[in-house]
């Protein structure tokens, strides 16, 4: 990370949003301790991240599905959620194609217009009227802010996480991680 | 706004006591939170880091503005909001017109200048030169440091709402509303203090 890590001991207010992140998530990635250094800042970012990843009218493959989406440029993305898109049921070559910018072969309608759906909106050049036509005959409007929000919050996370230099957490937090993930969602 | 159903009256009844709460910090529902209706404690987290990056971060008007009309500058939306408010702040319309064609204005002081660069560096996804780190950490704390990469994440998010959702841009006189509401003392949380005639 470019800055020095900031420490909990010497913050409480850190030690209280490290413990909240910890609570809903099971560790504290790297990403989150990069915003250590503004404790009120990162609360509000995980906030909004624990919104994301247990709050949504969405099924666990929908999110993961937006997620590598919106994060595939970025190893530390891939890295925490290629396993979770496992988890939630994707295969090999499906995360291949969404790695490639393809949306996969063999999903639902309704994945499948979500994932063309979600292409179209990380790329921060509009979504063309027929894709959102699709998705809206298939989702409700609050699944569809929900795709809309997950996306925004984990290009947020993406631009951080090459801006401020996140390196890799280790493959034990990363099991630690998707273990939580699997006792909490019951996913796998 | 053409995509979804407008919220304000076709959303679930949840959503009218988040929308309060965020009159309450911005003074109005913009069109941009407006969008997220459908979703009100997504709209409720979102509106709290939104609120955390235009109220409570250690950072001057001017240099909070100056990152939000960098990330923002080629949305037409986010410049109509943000632009009016960083000429309140004090940049000049020479100024703003540097930014708006990709360009750090070379009359700013030494710190805003390196968090320009910073700031336009961070929004092209390929990372920021070292010496561009090293220019922004000689002028500003890592807590700073922290809430400009904050600031422009949440903006780079509303960015995409904003594109995603084809929003459009209020009246001028819900701008200017916004633009004097920008300009209200507040407390520490960030809440516009009460007017003790009332009148607020």
């Amino acid at each position: 990370m470019r800055l020095p890590e900031a420490d909990p001991a010497q913050s409480p207010e850190l030690e209280a949003a490290y413990a909240a992140f910890r609570g809903t998530r099971g560790i504290v990635s790297n990403v989150m301790r990069s915003f250590g250094h503004a404790p009120a800042g990162l609360a509000a970012i995980a906030e909004l991240g624990r919104y994301c990843r247990y709050e949504t009218g969405l099924t666990e493959l929908q999110k993961e599905l937006v997620i590598l989406i919106t994060g595939r440029g970025v190893a530390y993305a891939w890295h925490h959620h290629a396993p979770l898109g496992r988890q939630a049921g994707l295969t090999e070559e499906q995360l291949a194609a969404m790695r490639d910018g393809r949306t996969p072969e063999g999903l639902s309608e309704t994945d499948t217009a979500l994932c063309d759906y979600v292409a179209a909106y990380a790329s921060l050049k509009g979504v063309p009227q027929p894709v959102f036509a699709r998705l809206s005959a298939l989702m409700t409007p609050r699944q569809i802010t929900d795709v809309n929000i997950i996306s925004g919050y984990y290009l947020c996370i993406a631009a951080s996480v090459v801006a401020m230099e996140v390196q890799p957490d280790p493959p034990r937090v990363l099991e630690a991680a998707v273990g939580f993930h699997q006792g909490r969602t019951g996913e796998g | 706004m053409p995509h979804l159903p407008d919220a304000l009256e076709h959303g679930p009844p949840e959503s009218k006591d988040v929308f309060r709460k965020v009159a309450a910090s911005r003074g109005f529902v913009s069109n941009l939170l407006r969008s997220l209706g459908h979703a009100p404690e997504g709209l409720n987290r979102y509106m709290m880091l939104g609120h955390y990056a235009r109220y409570a971060t250690d950072l001057t008007e001017v240099q909070r503005e100056l990152v939000i009309c960098i990330v923002g500058r080629g949305i037409l939306y986010a410049w109509a909001h943000h632009a009016p408010m960083a000429v309140q702040a004090g940049l000049s319309e020479a100024q703003m017109t540097e930014i708006r064609a990709g360009h750090t204005p070379a009359d700013l002081p030494a710190a805003e200048r390196a968090l320009c660069d910073f700031t336009f560096a961070y929004g092209t996804f390929k990372g920021i030169p070292a010496e561009t780190w090293a220019a922004l950490l000689r002028h500003f704390t890592p807590r700073q440091a922290t809430d400009i990469a904050l600031t422009a994440a949440y903006y780079l998010a509303a960015g995409s709402l904003i594109i995603g959702m084809d929003l459009e841009i209020e009246p001028p006189e819900i701008l200017a509303q916004e633009v004097a509401w920008q300009a209200k003392p507040r407390d520490a949380t960030g809440q516009v203090q009460a007017d003790p005639s009332g009148s607020a």
